[in-house]
């Protein structure tokens, strides 16, 4: 004899119709002597009676054909530069060619997961160009997505490839064996030769992704620069903080770095920022950094300042600088009621 | 399936513009009519079709004349809409979008007397605005069962997953449908 609460799970699938003859009947002899199934179902009626009369809407033949004229448009662009896809094929195209890869059960994340797991390659893809230049640019990125594991990144890798060598546009670049006997591990490099382009704000996590990826390891200065300027304008995070401080303790370019500073003053300081500024004060090749780094510190109010300032105060080869120093010293350590210098 | 479409169809498989052009237009307003039936929102709608559309004539190759030329759109359709997953952070249409004047709304059963239909306007809307909470996966699979009157295993089969998945996603649409239209 079942019970009422295997019953229940019973309810839902008799609501819609779906239980088999033998069930049904057995359903509907039970629901005669259950008041509170009864009173679940007639719940679920009153639902079925709000849910008449849908609405049906008829679009206008302006709008089929200025539709149909998109559509035209898309898929004249992607024939005309057979490699220029837009983000509209792309996305369900991969998402396809992953769908057997994604769906094994440890990567059944949930469906957003997915589309930002998706958005990371083609993303990747968009912003570097330089791809074609460097194929071991997809891996890199790849190894950069810290929350996937190295099995699952190089797993990753060999179904984005998979789907490339698929649908065309790739050469093999180079083969290489590591070792002379027949064992040794093969790399195969990849030649990708494809432009994927992908849209969406700055609250979008997909772009931001992209961008915290091109202010740190794009190879095109002026697109990190852009890069950076973007990111910017997005609200102060964790991870947009540590892309400015990766930048500036690590970008060759000073016009970079100076832009992360930029950035990172407008910030509120926090622990990591300050550190970042100690390490830049003393040791930025550009004398106009490393004097933007002193006076942020400076105006941190952070006690830990006083022996850099003290270092640079005596050893900055930039005889200004060690002067500025030695005054914002001065003033921190009482020594002088002094205007300070801006 | 008539000669006529094979032929159109044979067509656009040899990559004639005209010829898709010439699909589109046939199936147009029926395509974008389920569009709004599946998503419930007039930009969501038109960026379904043309995703619809873009796939059709990029998978025609595949279709093989073993069902009916619209039933392979449709499914197309449904599993797009159950994939669908808005680009743009665009806010729901709360207030009236700029391209709501080209959309007709009309009731569903044209049976109905004039002043019924305003009865149900105001109805219908919320029911809209319900099925518009829900996610693309939920309201794809409700309506394709409420809506479309179709089996749970013919939904798996269309969207292509699992019996037990279609379930899921019906029951808790189900769910969340009475607490936002049933009033205690
Ligand atoms: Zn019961």
């Amino acid at each position: 004899m079942k019970t009422h609460k295997q019953f229940e799970s019973m309810l839902m699938l008799y609501f819609h119709n779906e239980l088999s003859a033998k069930d049904e009947a057995q359903f509907k002899k039970h629901l005669a002597e259950c008041p509170e199934c009864t009173g679940a179902l007639r719940r679920m009626n009153d639902l079925k009676q709000a849910l008449e009369h849908p609405s049906r809407a008829v679009p206008s033949p302006v709008l089929i054909e200025r539709a149909n004229a998109k559509v035209m448009r898309t898929i004249r662009q992607t024939k005309k530069r057979r490699f220029k896809w837009t983000f509209f094929g792309i996305l369900d195209e991969i998402q396809d060619a992953l769908t057997g890869f994604l769906a094994q059960p440890r990567y059944q994340l949930v469906s957003i997961g997915i589309t930002f797991i998706i958005g990371i390659f083609v993303g990747k893809l968009w912003l570097s160009s330089g791809l074609r230049h460097d194929p071991g640019m997809l891996a890199n990125f790849v190894n950069y997505q810290v929350a996937l594991t190295d099995a699952e990144k190089e797993q990753l890798q060999k179904a984005m490839a998979n789907y490339l060598i698929q649908s065309g546009g790739v050469e093999i670049a180079d083969l290489i064996q590591s070792s002379t006997d027949d064992n040794g591990m093969v790399e195969v490099n990849l030649k990708v030769d494809r432009d994927i382009a992908i849209k969406g704000g700055l609250d979008d996590p997909t772009i931001l992704n992209m961008l915290q990826y091109s202010a740190r390891y794009d190879q095109d200065r002026s697109r990190r620069l852009r890069a950076i300027k973007l990111l910017a304008k997005s609200p102060q995070n964790s991870r947009n903080e540590s892309t400015m401080i990766s930048v500036l303790l690590n970008d060759s370019d000073p016009e970079v770095r100076d832009q992360a500073m930029d950035a990172l003053e407008s910030y509120d300081l926090t622990p990591q920022i300050i550190d970042a500024f100690k390490t830049i004060a003393l040791r930025d090749s550009s004398s106009e950094i490393r004097r933007r780094a002193v006076k942020e510190l400076y105006q941190s109010a952070d006690e830990t300042i006083v022996p850099i300032l003290a270092l640079i105060a005596t050893n900055d080869p930039d005889s200004t600088l060690r002067k500025t120093a030695q005054n914002y010293l001065d003033v921190i350590v009482g020594k002088s009621n002094q205007q300070v210098l801006q | 399936m008539d000669q006529q479409e094979i032929d159109l169809i044979e067509r656009i498989k040899n990559g004639d513009e005209m010829a898709f052009q010439t699909m589109m237009t046939k199936y147009g307003e029926r395509v974008m009519g389920l569009a709004f039936h599946f998503t419930k929102n007039y930009q969501d709608a038109e960026d379904l079709y043309q995703e619809t559309f873009i796939k059709v004539y990029r998978n025609i190759g595949s279709f093989r004349f073993e069902s009916e030329f619209f039933t392979w759109v449709y499914r197309i359709l449904a599993n797009q809409a159950f994939n669908f997953y808005r680009k743009s952070k665009r806010m729901m249409p709360v207030d009236p979008g700029e391209d709501d004047y080209l959309w007709e709304t009309i009731p569903d059963d044209e049976a109905n007397e004039a002043d019924q239909a305003t009865l149900n306007a105001s109805l219908r809307e919320e029911i809209d605005r319900a099925l518009r909470q829900l996610s693309s996966q939920q309201r794809v699979v409700f309506i394709l069962k409420h809506y479309e009157g179709k089996k749970i295993k013919d939904i798996a089969a269309i969207l292509d997953c699992t019996e037990g998945t279609v379930k899921r996603y019906l029951f808790r649409a189900t769910r969340k449908l009475q607490n936002l239209l049933v009033k205690a």
